[in-house]
């Protein structure tokens, strides 16, 4: 009887072992990755714009791989603001994040997201709001220093959003421009689990 | 207070292990875990894992390397995704040990990740029911808070390391002996890429914490999750 039964085992980890081996050609890979990288690995013009922007502040530096390309990107505080400045591989600036609260968003500009929101959801939770300033780096540094500019500049929110809708949940993230106008809106794809729940 | 705290369960460990002749164990815990998805919201997670003792004794006494084969468990657990949070299944564990006696156990689970910026947690709760031919049955009930943070950048990408901690509550009953045990788990991990991990830890558990005489089983924990 253990004989049989110990068989019985044996057979069925040899099958899901021959099954793990077997089905691994199928693996998929992801383009998307971010890792810190030495303060010498930084264009130098990104460097002298974020000393400037931020002097004495403690600055980590990324290297970001995504679909649209390679970037640069310094990560900081500031008087409790968290700010992220994108640059290209030569150090121009791309744009600039700073995490903000959705209060802190102009009244007619939380009312058309809420309104958006609440017709796309049944129920929702911001998860994380990012205010994006497009502007070249004279601005953007006077924008960091003093909070303000005389120059023109554009503001985006980016939102990272949880939604229920028809008891599906998912989490997205939307772009909207200064006056609460969709810019544009992906889903975000929830990675893998499996080594958190088993 | 936080030195105050250590201070106090420093002393209450140190005293467990000066008055109460508790029991140990020692070894190496292998775990190679993959899941396949169909249907788009079905999953089939298959688990092998070995457990292997290298030292085993009572607390107090001099430490004696015994090797020793404990058990081998396969785990096939069918999950169904409710959406992308929650997630419900249930499944079957087969143990063969060392003296060729096998168990049986019947799992039920739910489990949910909470997302706070870039901070996963996530939360499973079980009920198992384990018998066998030399075994009495045996019911428990589980909760496990597990979370992981990326070394590199601010998410875990292809090709870093990450470090993943876990807590695991179990409550069982056997006949009537109500029992409890305490799992702590705290791992190195690489993502070769999102379908692909390897880790690495310090396993601690705690058994018996009910009884007089508990059970501490440290193990090197080292697990492959793979996804199809």
């Amino acid at each position: 009887m253990i004989l049989t039964s110990n068989m019985k085992l044996k057979s069925l980890v040899t099958v899901t072992l021959l099954t793990i081996f077997f089905q691994l050609a199928a693996a998929q890979t992801k383009v998307e990755k971010e890792y810190r990288v030495k303060k010498n690995a930084v264009p130098e013009n990104a460097l002298a714009f974020i000393e400037e922007c931020f002097p004495g502040s403690t600055i980590k530096w990324y290297h970001e791989e995504n679909a649209k390309g390679s970037f640069i990107e310094a990560k900081t505080r500031q008087m409790k603001a968290r700010y992220s400045i994108k640059f290209d591989l030569q150090g121009n600036l791309q744009d600039t994040e700073q995490i903000v609260a959705f209060e802190s968003l102009p009244t007619e500009t939380q009312n058309k997201i809420n309104s958006f929101l609440k017709n796309r959801f049944t129920k929702h939770k911001i998860v994380k709001i990012q205010q994006q300033w497009l502007a070249d780096k004279t601005t953007i540094k006077s924008l960091i220093t003093t909070g303000k500019s005389s120059a023109g500049y554009k503001t985006n929110f980016e939102l990272e959003v949880r939604g229920t809708k028809d008891k599906d949940i998912d989490f997205f993230e939307f772009l909207f421009n200064e006056k609460g106008k969709l810019l544009k809106e992906y889903e975000i794809v929830q990675k893998n689990i499996n080594n958190l729940i088993f | 207070m936080r030195v105050k705290f250590i201070l106090i369960l420093v002393i209450s460990l140190t005293s467990i292990n000066t008055f109460a002749q508790n029991e140990y164990k020692l070894g190496l815990l292998t775990q190679i875990n993959t899941d396949i998805s169909f249907e788009k919201k079905w999953k089939l997670n298959a688990k092998l894992e070995n457990r292997q003792i290298f030292y085993e004794g009572v607390t107090g006494t001099p430490m004696n390397f015994k090797y020793e084969y404990e058990r081998s468990d396969i785990e096939l657990v069918l999950t169904k995704k409710l959406n992308s949070i929650h997630t419900v299944g249930i499944g079957y564990l087969g143990r063969l040990k060392e003296n060729g006696d096998v168990i049986h156990r019947f799992i039920q689970q739910y489990a949910l990740v909470q997302k706070a910026g870039n901070l996963r947690l996530a939360h499973r709760f079980r009920t198992d029911q384990t018998f066998g031919k030399n075994e009495d049955f045996r019911f428990r009930l589980r909760y496990r808070i597990s979370t992981d943070k990326a070394l590199e950048g601010q998410t875990i990408d292809e090709k870093e390391f990450y470090l993943k901690f876990s807590n695991e509550y179990l409550g069982s009953l056997k006949k009537n002996d109500v029992n409890l045990e305490v799992r702590g788990l705290a791992s190195l991990g690489y993502n070769i890429n999102d379908s692909n991990k390897i880790e690495a830890g310090l396993d601690y558990r705690m058994e018996d914490m009910l009884s007089e005489v508990k059970t501490h089983l440290g193990w090197l924990n080292i697990s492959w999750y793979y996804s199809f």
